[in-house]
């Protein structure tokens, strides 16, 4: 995670979730081209060149976190950011409509001692609550500089990075805010213990002191590790404050700093009187109403995929009929020799990622960006909570779910948004087993349209159920590490254009640089089968389990091989491998029944697997791989023993 | 009680929080603080969440992790 120019001074963005610390980065790293994507382990740095009044700096933008406790990825990679590259300076973003609750994370950035300006966000929003802020007062209190700002509007981002150059040429020098007089006593007493043990490398001494009051495990850890005879002293120091405070010492600390942050909120703010109910509480009556709310839910979800489905076949129509005729004119020009061959699945690759990604991949990722940034999906995911908590995870995971109807991709990339590794891992998998738009095609082609439309909702309800059992399952194998979803429910906001365009392009070149190569490879590498005559010798090959197990014709076979390819390839090849496109003449009904459900879970596509492999590496790859086969055989089987008995 | 008992429309204050170091720090993280004031927006059907109104913004609690907050009904 080396800078990208250590020269240029510094600065990391440092703020809660939503406090539109993304919002200001993107406004200003927008205008440049410069920004670098440093993976982390869990959350993902960004970092671009700033360019204001003259001046450049290199611009961090650190995860959002409620505190630097270090509990959670987010705090923890903040934290660590900071200690191991003690920035220049730290921009701490506030959304000035929540600052009570905001200006815990102030103090605890100023027990840090590192170099900071306060940037007071959404001074609109704040106003639009009735709070008007005295940012002078504000900056007398904390001894800091403070900036106003509407990052949204790109409002007074040029004086806040004024500010922050004035700063960072003459660094103002601030003690953090005391306790009461008891805690800082017990503080006290704590540093003389501890006088002589060395402390973790760029973290300050009174950082150091509180966590270890506060009980965080690391802390606790280090000392252990490094003065264990210490550790008494601690601990005694600590039922100090037990005792004068009849709670836990965690508590006392963060009640402290919490104090702190409220008699200055109440200090610098002026309530105006009581404003009408927000408009967020009131569309919340409905959207989130214990009955209705979920009437709303399936509507707007019905609403997105109507858009997706209707946009998809407007591009696909047209797109296809081009690619047929590329595909004919080509095998009419190079023939059928080696060349003819390979060049034809070239073009296959080629035109399946863009038949996936423009008709559906697009208008979908617009859809989902919009209900993201208007702020539905976490009303989503309290509605889910209750029903994802019976198959072992929370409301979350319901977002990758939804999006898996449409394309499996997208939804496997959506796994990123959940904290845990093992709710990802589960979701993940599960995830690739919901059919997506083209294993749908199979679903209506196939059994919709020979057996009727029942038996088509029957396959849905089946693999509703078959993903509940097997999510069940899996979440017993690994025991929920959580205590459940706690969740901050943002405000509704206004989508704006820009941000959305950059989101959905961010997406999509995700797709572009790492599904579609290998999509376009697998083609060719098909193709070469073809032509070397392989469909024969991988039909011998997969029919134990095409004929013994699932009782389909052995020349199926192949056929599944191109579904790993695409899903839509399916119904292509199995017309061509049968030769026919009246399935009904040359399968049984029970045949039609089986092969419909064995596509329904088999193995994921060669994109959603790459996306699968940058999400959860190989492990969550061969998981889902060897998962899905086992599923799609087992509930194949047993629908074949059940339709012909 | 806990706030997993609480209804719709009630006033409630903290008493304490229950769970682990991490679980602790992430409710006050978001505001959740002993003698905090809370306000019950939602109770989610069939076990589903609770949503509450504290400092301004709101929060959504599953059930279970609601079960470790002890509040008592707010004077008026």
């Amino acid at each position: 995670m080396s800078p990208m120019d250590s020269a240029l001074p510094r600065i990391a963005l440092v703020g809660q979730p939503n406090s539109g610390k993304s919002t200001l980065f993107n406004a200003v790293a927008g205008y440049h081209t410069l920004a670098g994507n440093f993976p982390g382990t869990t959350v993902s740095l960004v970092s671009t060149h700033v360019r204001s009044g003259g001046k450049i700096f290199e611009l961090i933008d650190l995860p959002g976190t409620y505190s630097l406790a270090g509990c959670e990825p987010a705090e923890k990679t903040t934290r660590d950011w900071i200690a191991a590259n003690r920035p220049d300076l730290v921009i701490n973003i506030i959304d000035a409509s929540m600052l009570a609750r905001s200006l815990d994370l102030t103090l605890e950035l100023m027990e840090l001692g590192v170099p900071l300006v306060i940037c007071l966000n959404m001074l609109d929003e704040a106003r639009r609550k009735g709070e008007e802020i005295d940012l002078g007062l504000l900056s007398t209190i904390l001894g800091l500089p403070v900036a106003g700002a509407i990052a949204s509007r790109g409002e007074g981002l040029d004086q806040l990075f004024d500010l922050a150059w004035q700063t960072l040429k003459n660094p103002q020098k601030y003690t953090a805010l005391r306790f009461s007089r008891d805690v800082e006593q017990v503080v006290e007493e704590l540093k003389r213990e501890l006088e002589c043990v060395p402390r973790q490398p760029g973290l300050s001494d009174r950082f150091f002191l509180l966590k270890l009051l506060e009980g965080e495990p690391e802390a606790l850890a280090q000392l252990k590790n490094q003065a264990p005879g210490k550790m008494a002293d601690l601990e005694k120091l600590q039922q100090i404050l037990k005792d004068s405070h009849h709670r836990e010492p965690a508590e006392v600390v963060c009640s402290e700093r919490h104090a702190l942050a409220f008699n200055t909120f109440e200090k610098v703010t002026k309530v105006m009187p009581a404003r009408p109910e927000s408009v967020t509480s009131r569309i919340d009556f409905w959207l989130m109403h214990k009955y209705l709310g979920y009437l709303f839910m399936v509507l707007i979800l019905f609403l997105m995929f109507a858009f997706v489905f209707e946009a998809g076949k407007l591009i696909e129509t047209p797109l296809l009929m081009l690619f047929n005729r590329g595909q004919a004119e080509l095998a009419q020009r190079l023939g059928p020799g080696l060349l003819g061959t390979v060049a034809l699945g070239l073009l296959q690759g080629f035109s399946g990622g863009i038949a996936i990604f423009l008709p559906y991949l697009v208008p979908f990722l617009l859809g989902l960006g919009l209900l993201e940034d208007v702020g539905y999906l976490p009303r989503a995911a309290f509605l889910m909570d209750t029903f994802m908590h019976r198959i072992g995870l929370h409301g979350k995971a319901v977002i990758p779910f939804v999006l898996g109807y449409g394309c499996n991709v997208p939804a496997v990339m959506a796994v990123r948004t959940l904290e845990n590794p093992r709710d990802r891992m589960v979701t993940g998998i599960l995830t690739t087993m919901i059919p997506c738009a083209a294993r749908t095609t199979v679903i209506f082609a196939l059994v919709g349209y020979l057996l009727g439309a029942p038996w088509a909702l029957l396959m849905y309800g089946l693999n509703l159920f078959v993903i509940a059992l097997v999510g069940k399952i899996l979440t017993r194998f690994r025991p929920d590490p959580s205590e459940g979803m706690i969740m901050e429910v943002p405000s509704y906001k206004m989508p704006s254009w820009k941000p959305l365009y950059h989101k959905v392009w961010f997406r999509l070149r995700e797709f572009v640089v790492v599904a579609w190569p290998i999509l376009i490879a697998g083609s060719v590498v098909l193709s070469f089968m073809e032509y070397l005559h392989l469909d024969a010798a991988v039909n011998r090959a997969l029919s134990p389990l095409v004929v013994y197990a699932l009782g389909l014709p052995e020349k199926v076979g192949a056929t599944l091989i191109f579904g790993v390819l695409r899903k839509e390839l399916t119904l292509i090849m199995l017309s061509q491998a049968l030769g026919t496109t009246n399935f009904a003449a040359v399968m049984s009904k029970t045949q039609i029944v089986v092969f419909t459900v064995f596509v329904l879970f088999y193995v994921p596509c060669l994109a959603t697997l790459a996306a699968l492999w940058k999400q959860l590496q190989w492990k969550g790859t061969l998981a889902a791989i060897g998962l899905t086969l086992a599923v799609a055989t087992a509930v194949g089987v047993i629908f074949r023993l059940a339709l012909s008995w | 009680m806990t706030l997993a008992q609480a209804h719709e429309g009630q006033e409630l204050t903290v008493k304490n929080l229950a769970g682990g170091f991490g679980f602790r720090r992430r409710l006050l993280g978001l505001g959740i603080h002993p003698d905090q004031h809370l306000y019950v927006l939602k109770s989610g059907i069939l076990g589903g969440p609770i949503l509450v109104r504290v400092q301004g913004s709101s929060v959504a609690i599953g059930r279970e992790a609601a079960g470790k907050v002890e509040v008592e009904l707010a004077i008026k």
